[in-house]
């Protein structure tokens, strides 16, 4: 496994005209909680889609688990061994609970139902309700379902918890917490402060497209912020 | 199954459906008329397989095949994008490439279902509930004409939805396409000129290979057009083709 | 209320810019062709081969099939999007939304039928030995846009009855189909008259000069209760959305 679990070398992304994501160059290291922190349109979410294949960086190069992210088969191997929940959490409306589920536990060998039925449970998610049906709260519950119940190398979340009441962002926490202590390198990105303060040991924060800190997880996290994003 | 198969399935099913059965009520019609109305009465010495080729290959038919074909080729990323459900999709451990190959093998099944079982099901039925015969061969091959060219246009379709995000603008595409095709092509190409299978319409209905000898029959002469036909498949590779190009350099 | 007309325009004017050209082609290619070289026996005069071409053709499905297109949208299809509650939170009525995209859509589709109207006699004024007769243009102006107006409502109420965008649209598409063969299934000869596509050309219908393929008269009756047809469904489209939870 690689100490590096995410690398990146002046990643950028440009669209049109506008620069998402500059000279990024970042460098996740595994066995920990990282938070992701920026303002909204800092280019988070575009430096993790850069990251799992989904948009192409204009320029740079990256590794996931230590394969290239712009070569489609590498990046193909790096997503069995990453679970991610994306920031719209929306998954396919006209399956449901249970058929979601089934269709996505066919594609990860590290698939633990025992797992699946505890958060199935907990989350309170009817397996036979169509996923269009769901409230908001319970399609991100879903999607943190179908992420959490493998045993992936790399977890990425993209703002996990909007749309969660208090009580499900506890559990989500929580959750995050024992992945990493079961050895799961846990990346998510957020703009909640407070949150990333409680779980993360290590903190990368990104404004208008560029790194602007990268460091272990300080007292004072959201002073730090503030101090970063203003300063620019 | 394979869980892609399965979700292109899905996905495609109610346009599938809703198409077959209008396919299939078409056929039912057809074998009561060919009971009760056979032969017409403004034309009593027409053929049974003149009657099968004027209602369910010749005319209209060949164009609104070409508009199932095109719209069975619709959804995708792009449309996945719209839903938001494309990061998902994309974060699956699977090629792009392979995403897009579910859909088209589960549209070519489909086309190919299309194609096939209407005419073979009249073929088959006509005998017991019309006492009308017409022969099987010639229905699997004029089945066979169809395929060939709803393939291209199902790969047409797909490539549509890979280059259009909006759902209504990648239909109102597939609705004019074989009008500006026919536009373009057919006035270039008469009934006896060598580019005559570029016309889908000519194609699909057989009029270049009818039977010259026993003209009045409608039947399919004895050179059937396999050579056009794999060139249509062929054609329909490269577009299929150039649909998984555009889908691997694309952001979602 | 202009703002909703400006958003109804925004959000169909990709289908009605893309299927108006090729409906000018589609007339153009037609009115221009030399009839004589045409391998009929015997060849049809120009009002036979226009009627057959247009009237009763190709364009005549491509018509309609833009005014099926022209139908769908609408708040449902915004769910697909997530845009449907910021515009059910607009402060305007809910049927203020239906109607504005159906008046837009009806006016797209008269100048839709418009094209025969405007290209048929100027092209065949130009490249044929005489013009086409412009009262049968009118004529069928008047019955294409009656019944573009009924195909345009078919296609509005499938997109407010059913919530996925294809399947909306799978339903109008095969929709034409369906009329077709249930007006000419044996035992159904009294609802020929209900087939809209016989209705825009007069086909099968006594207010067709048959033989000399051109239109006797104009059959208002016929126009009017085509268009009282489409009226019922976009009202019951109202109806539907306003209903809507």
């Amino acid at each position: 496994m690689a100490d590096w679990v995410i690398e990146t070398e002046r990643l950028s992304k440009r669209y049109r005209g506008v620069d998402a994501v500059s000279d990024l160059t970042l460098r996740v290291a595994a066995g920990r909680i990282t938070g992701f922190l920026g303002r909204n349109g800092a280019g988070k979410s575009s430096t993790i889609k850069m990251l799992l294949g989904i948009v192409r960086p204009t320029a740079g190069t990256g590794r996931l688990l230590g394969r290239r992210i712009d070569d489609p088969a590498e990046s193909r191997e790096a997503r069995r061994e990453v679970a991610y929940v994306h920031e719209d959490k929306q998954t396919y409306a006209f399956l449901t609970v249970a058929e979601m589920i089934a269709f996505t536990s066919r594609f990860y060998t590290d698939w633990r139902p025992e797992v699946e039925r505890r958060l199935l449970q907990q989350y309170e998610l009817p397996p036979s309700r169509k996923v269009r049906t769901l409230s908001k709260g319970m399609r991100t519950k879903l999607a943190l379902l179908l992420a959490l119940s493998r045993r992936p190398q790399l977890l990425i979340l993209d703002e996990p918890s909007e749309g969660l009441d208090p009580v499900s962002i506890e559990e989500l926490l929580q959750e995050l917490r024992a992945a990493a202590a079961d050895g799961t390198t846990v990346f998510f990105s957020s703009h909640q402060i407070a949150e990333v303060e409680r779980v993360a040991a290590h903190v990368c924060i990104i404004d208008r497209g560029r790194l602007v800190v990268d460091a272990p997880t300080p007292a004072g996290l959201r002073e730090l912020f503030l101090a970063s994003v203003a300063a620019r | 199954m394979s869980p892609l198969i399965r979700k292109a399935w899905w996905e495609s099913r109610i346009r599938f459906l809703l198409c077959a059965a209008v396919l299939a009520g078409g056929a039912a019609e057809f074998l009561v008329r060919s009971r009760t109305g056979f032969p017409p009465v403004e034309v009593p010495a027409l053929k049974y397989s003149a009657f099968v080729w004027g209602n369910l290959i010749g005319n209209h038919q060949p164009i609104v095949f070409a508009m199932i074909s095109l719209v069975l080729g619709l959804g995708g990323l792009q449309r996945e994008r719209a839903a938001g459900t494309a990061a998902y999709t994309l974060m699956l451990p699977v090629t792009r490439g392979a995403l897009i190959s579910a859909r088209a093998l589960v549209g070519i099944a489909q086309v190919v279902v299309l194609a096939t079982a209407p005419l073979v099901a009249v073929a088959l039925l006509a005998p017991v509930l019309a006492n009308h015969s017409y022969p099987i061969g010639q229905a699997a091959h004029f089945a066979l004409l169809y395929m060939a060219w709803g393939v291209v246009f199902f790969a047409v379709g797909l490539l549509w939805s890979t280059l259009l995000s909006g759902t209504l603008s990648a239909l109102a595409a597939c609705v004019v396409t074989p009008f500006i095709y026919l536009i373009l092509i057919a006035s270039h190409v008469d009934e006896r000129g060598r580019w005559v299978d570029a016309n889908f319409a000519t194609f699909m209905s057989g009029m270049a290979y009818l039977d010259r000898v026993h003209s009045g029959t409608s039947l399919l002469g004895p050179v059937f057009p396999w050579i056009p036909c794999a060139m249509l498949l062929a054609v329909a590779a490269v577009v299929f083709m150039l649909a998984v190009w555009r889908t691997k350099r694309q952001d979602f | 209320m202009a703002a909703l007309y400006w958003k109804a325009w925004r959000e169909s004017r990709g289908r009605f810019l893309t299927a108006l050209p090729v409906m000018m082609a589609a007339c153009v290619v037609s009115a221009r062709s030399d009839v004589s070289r045409l391998m009929i026996f015997p060849p049809p005069t120009l009002e036979q081969y226009i009627w057959n071409s247009v009237y009763d053709g190709a364009a005549r499905l491509l018509f309609v099939l833009a005014a099926l297109t022209l139908g769908l949208g609408g708040v449902r299809a915004e769910r697909i999007s997530g845009s449907e509650a910021f515009t059910l939170s607009l402060p305007v009525m809910r049927h203020q939304l239906v109607l504005t995209r159906a008046i837009t859509g009806a006016a797209q589709v008269v100048v839709l039928a418009m094209v025969p109207l405007v290209i048929i006699p100027a092209v065949t004024a130009r490249y044929q030995d005489h013009v086409y007769p412009a009262v049968q243009a009118w004529r069928f102006f008047g019955l294409f846009a009656a019944a573009g107006f009924a195909w345009f409502a078919i296609g509005f109420f499938s997109s407010v009855i059913f919530s996925g965008e294809y399947t909306a649209a799978a339903v109008s598409l095969v929709t034409p189909l369906a009329i077709a063969g249930v007006t000419s299934a044996p035992g159904l000869q009294g609802l020929r008259p209900l087939n809209l596509f016989n209705i825009m050309s007069g086909a099968d219908l006594s207010y067709l000069d048959a033989r000399r393929r051109l239109l006797i008269a104009m059959p208002w009756e016929t126009v009017v209760a085509v268009m009282a047809l489409a009226t019922v469904l976009l009202w019951a489209a109202v109806r539907a959305v306003e209903a809507d939870g």
